[in-house]
């Protein structure tokens, strides 16, 4: 074999290495002004070597360099193709090399497409987005192709990596989210420093919220990667290399904050606009080697079709479905106009943020989903997807689902969901092994979505929405103490503490009972609040009352799991037939 | 074998870039080798440009469908969002004229010209560069007015490297702004407000026009003899042609460029 696997590595490295330099002249073409430098790609005026002078030359060179990356990642491929023979590393380590030809040959594409069409902004964010995730494959294949030492490194216990992950999916999003306020024209959206116009979130324009998101974003960011930094340092000191990137990244963060305090201060000074993306690059490779090098031994599973449909799974898309009902619930009751493009951003984000809640609790709950029957059947227990796939998946869900929320509504919505995804993964989640009462700390999240579409219309908080948030509230309780009556082993053996296992089924069934009047009680104040009229008002007391007898007769019944069951199906029932009574009373009225 | 061999031609690259940027010339090509002392009293050395009497006229026109021009996205600032502007990247008037196109001698006159006493001025109002092309002879001043009540920054780019950047808050008294460098179309920039674009031809002589909405241009007072027109475009770049000017009669240009 001629070629060392030490060959493949440093050629692997020289790839990264130009990969880094070639996004930073890529940060020049839009610096300088030079994106529409040549009319036409991939030639330049027709050019395979135009003159080199202006604004040409800076266009001009990302194109050519871009070309050498393309010669280097295809090299790259065909190296770990013949190495992959006999070599399980390189074998493991060949799907990453034809997926960066993959994201290298969009990337171009997109590059091609977005001077054709003249400088779309989501066309040239997603030019920025792919860059990235290029050079993060790139990073990949580097690392993991690296020849095993003689003396194999002490094992960093693995939240070392997995903060690390979070820090890096959190840099990514906000570097993404750094290209929307480039493209978009929002950088200088406000010339005043820390506050924008004067306020933390102006109300002004999306463009400008564009701009104080990413700094709000900024300051999250930092506290994560000064947390990966402090755990890092903690738990795996003896670790040098690991030590030394611990150091750098939170040294780096300061840096890029001042860099990004000047941009603006600066009117865009071309070094100073370019450091700033230079450092956020580096920021993001230094996560990105914690990660990878706190663990040498992980390796990721087959990614296959089977590898997406579960990542779809972990989303919980039928749960994610009925909630994102609760919530276009919500928006279409509220009194008010709301634009079209704000609805659909504020959807997406709630689904998101639902979304990344349901991953983050799978991946919180693997464990313990491995020993029930109802979950056993997950992809974390059944090991078709890795754990830091999921975190990746579900810190990747939060970032998206909150600047959509945000852009797309209003800073009260949006706080609502960061409030929502936090007070279920948590608080929640967490609480569920300690003690019977979660349930009542997860109905607080539960019922956030259709209060979240009330305030995206509204804009603030006020009686009514308050009511619509009790209503979906209450009722979870007797909703999610039926399931934990029938599904009582199951939890007893995964080791949650739901009510019934922790009070005796009296307390229990007069809690659903207690929580069942209370639900009916404020379903029929919608009326006087002015969110319905009569015909609902007869309807919910209709339903209202069916409830309270079905949660009463739990206390006569002898055949618990039976009477628990069909309580459960009928809440649903319920919920439904309610939402269908104000829906029509408000089409009519 | 070749890993730090494929490394160093990428940074060389970089490096390259980087390094070239605050030399590179701008778009249309020097003529002649610029005098470097702006003020024409300290330029005893060079010759005194001479003048005459012909005239070239023309028209400057775009064949094809000329790309519709949206509405500039400015909502994000509520005084310019006040008044709704298109862009205006491409200005075709009656006829096909081509709007906002410079035609310039680009070959054929020597020696130095004095500037013209008046200064020029650029207008910052409604957010847009008012006018939005204009040239000037070499030492003749600009005043960067701010008509607005908000805040313009004026960002002078030469080519791809900057020139001058500098803020202009509401009420400021106008900034005076002199360039070094003739034969070269500086591109006025205001980064807060991302669609606000003008240009400002920097010539050594005063045998330039910018034409006007149906695309007519005129340029006087040349001296007999052969010259070589060009005629730039913000977006469709520059094309040239060969014109012999007589004493007597005005001579005649016509110029297409093609919508894509």
């Amino acid at each position: 074999m001629l070629l060392h696997p030490r060959v493949v590595h440093r050629f692997a490295v020289a790839t990264a290495v130009a990969t880094y330099l070639l996004i930073l002249i890529g940060g020049l073409v839009h610096g300088t002004g030079s994106s529409l430098a040549c009319p036409d790609w991939p030639t330049c005026y027709g050019s395979l070597m135009p003159k080199m002078e202006g604004g040409v030359l800076v266009e001009h060179s990302h194109r050519l360099a871009a070309a050498t990356v393309v010669i280097l990642t295809l090299a790259l491929a065909a190296m770990l193709t013949a190495t992959a023979v006999k070599d399980a590393a390189m074998r493991r380590l060949r799907p990453f090399g034809w997926m960066a030809v993959g994201l290298v040959f969009v990337q171009a594409l997109l590059g091609g497409i977005t001077v054709k069409l003249r400088l779309p902004t989501p066309i040239s964010t997603a030019h920025t987005g792919t860059s990235l995730l290029f050079f993060l494959t790139l990073v990949y294949i580097a690392v993991r192709s690296r020849p095993a030492p003689s003396v194999s490194p002490t094992v960093a216990p693995p939240s070392v990596a997995r903060l690390a992950l979070v820090a890096a999916v959190a840099i990514y999003f906000q570097m993404l989210l750094g290209g929307l306020v480039r493209h978009s024209g929002a950088a200088l959206a406000c010339t005043d420093v820390p506050l924008c116009r004067g306020s933390l979130w102006p109300d002004a324009h999306p463009t400008v919220l564009i701009q104080a998101l990413h700094r709000l974003t900024g300051v999250a960011v930092a506290l994560l990667v000064f947390a990966s930094s402090a755990l890092t340092l903690r738990r795996a000191w003896t670790r040098t290399g690991l030590r030394t990137l611990a150091i750098g990244a939170p040294v780096l963060v300061i840096v890029q904050i001042a860099l990004g305090i000047r941009a603006v201060t600066s009117f865009l000074d071309l070094a100073t606009v370019e450091s700033h993306l230079a450092v956020a690059t580096a920021l993001l490779a230094t996560q990105v080697l914690i990660a990878l090098r706190a663990d040498p031994a992980t390796v990721p599973g087959p990614v296959s079709v089977g590898w997406f449909a579960s990542m779809v799974r972990l989303a919980k898309p039928r749960i994610t479905g009925m909630v994102i009902i609760t919530f276009l619930g919500g928006l279409w009751l509220a009194p008010g106009e709301i634009a079209h493009w704000r609805t659909i951003m504020t959807l997406i984000g709630t689904a998101l943020l639902v979304a990344a809640s349901n991953a983050l609790n799978m991946y919180m709950e693997r464990d313990a989903d491995a020993l029930m029957d109802r979950t056993r059947d997950r992809p974390l227990p059944r090991a078709i997807v890795s754990p830091e796939a999921a975190l990746a998946f579900g810190a990747g869900l939060t970032c998206v689902g909150i600047a959509l929320v945000f852009l797309g509504s209003n800073l009260l919505t949006g706080l609502l969901g960061m409030l929502a995804v936090s007070g279920y993964v948590a608080v929640y989640t967490p609480l569920k092994r300690v003690s019977g009462a979660a349930v009542f700390v997860g109905a607080i999240p539960g019922a956030l979505p259709p209060l979240m579409g009330w305030t995206a219309v509204t804009g603030h908080l006020d009686a009514p929405g308050l009511a619509l948030f009790a209503v979906l509230f209450l009722w979870q309780i007797p909703h999610f103490l039926a399931i934990a009556i029938y599904r009582g082993a199951d939890y007893a053996r995964a080791g949650f503490k739901v009510l019934p296992l922790t009070v005796s089924a009296r307390v229990t069934r007069a809690t659903m009972l207690a929580f069942s009047v209370l639900l009916v009680a404020v379903t029929i104040a919608l009326g006087p609040l002015r969110v319905a009229g009569p015909r609902y008002e007869l309807v919910a007391a209709l339903l209202g009352a069916v409830f309270i007898g079905w949660a009463a007769a739990g206390f006569r019944r002898s055949a618990e799991t039976r009477w628990a069951r069909s309580l459960f199906v009928y809440s649903i029932v319920y919920l439904t037939l309610l939402f269908v009574a104000l829906a029509i009373d408000r089409t009519v009225a | 074998m070749s890993i730090r061999r494929a490394v160093l031609p990428l940074a060389a690259v970089y490096l390259a870039l980087t390094a070239c940027q605050k030399q590179t010339s701008s778009e249309p090509a020097p003529a002649a080798p610029a005098a470097p002392a702006p003020a024409a009293p300290a330029a005893p050395a060079a010759a005194r440009g001479a003048t005459g009497s012909g005239t070239i006229a023309g028209t400057v026109k775009l064949t094809g469908t000329p790309p519709e021009m949206q509405l500039t996205k400015r909502q994000a600032d509520p005084y310019c969002a006040k008044t709704p502007v298109k862009e205006e990247e491409v200005v075709v008037g009656a006829g096909g004229g081509l709007k906002n196109v410079i035609v310039r001698v680009s070959k054929g006159v020597t020696g130095s010209y004095d500037p013209p006493a008046a200064s020029a001025t650029v207008d910052q109002s409604a957010c847009m560069y008012r006018p939005r092309v204009q040239g000037i002879v070499l030492g003749q001043p600009v005043q960067i007015k701010n008509s607005d009540m908000t805040l313009h920054n004026i960002h002078g780019y030469k080519g791809a490297s900057t020139l001058f950047n500098k803020a202009e808050i509401p009420g400021q008294p106008p900034m005076v702004q002199q360039f070094s460098d003739a034969d070269q179309i500086v591109k006025l920039k205001c980064d807060v407000h991302p669609w606000m674009t003008g240009y400002v031809l920097v010539s050594s002589h005063p045998f330039f026009a910018v034409t006007g909405d149906d695309g007519s241009f005129k340029i006087s007072g040349l001296p007999p003899g052969s010259y070589t027109l060009e005629a730039w475009h913000e977006r469709y770049g520059a094309k040239t042609a060969e014109i012999t000017v007589a004493a007597d009669k005005p001579a005649q240009a016509a110029f297409a460029f093609e919508a894509k």
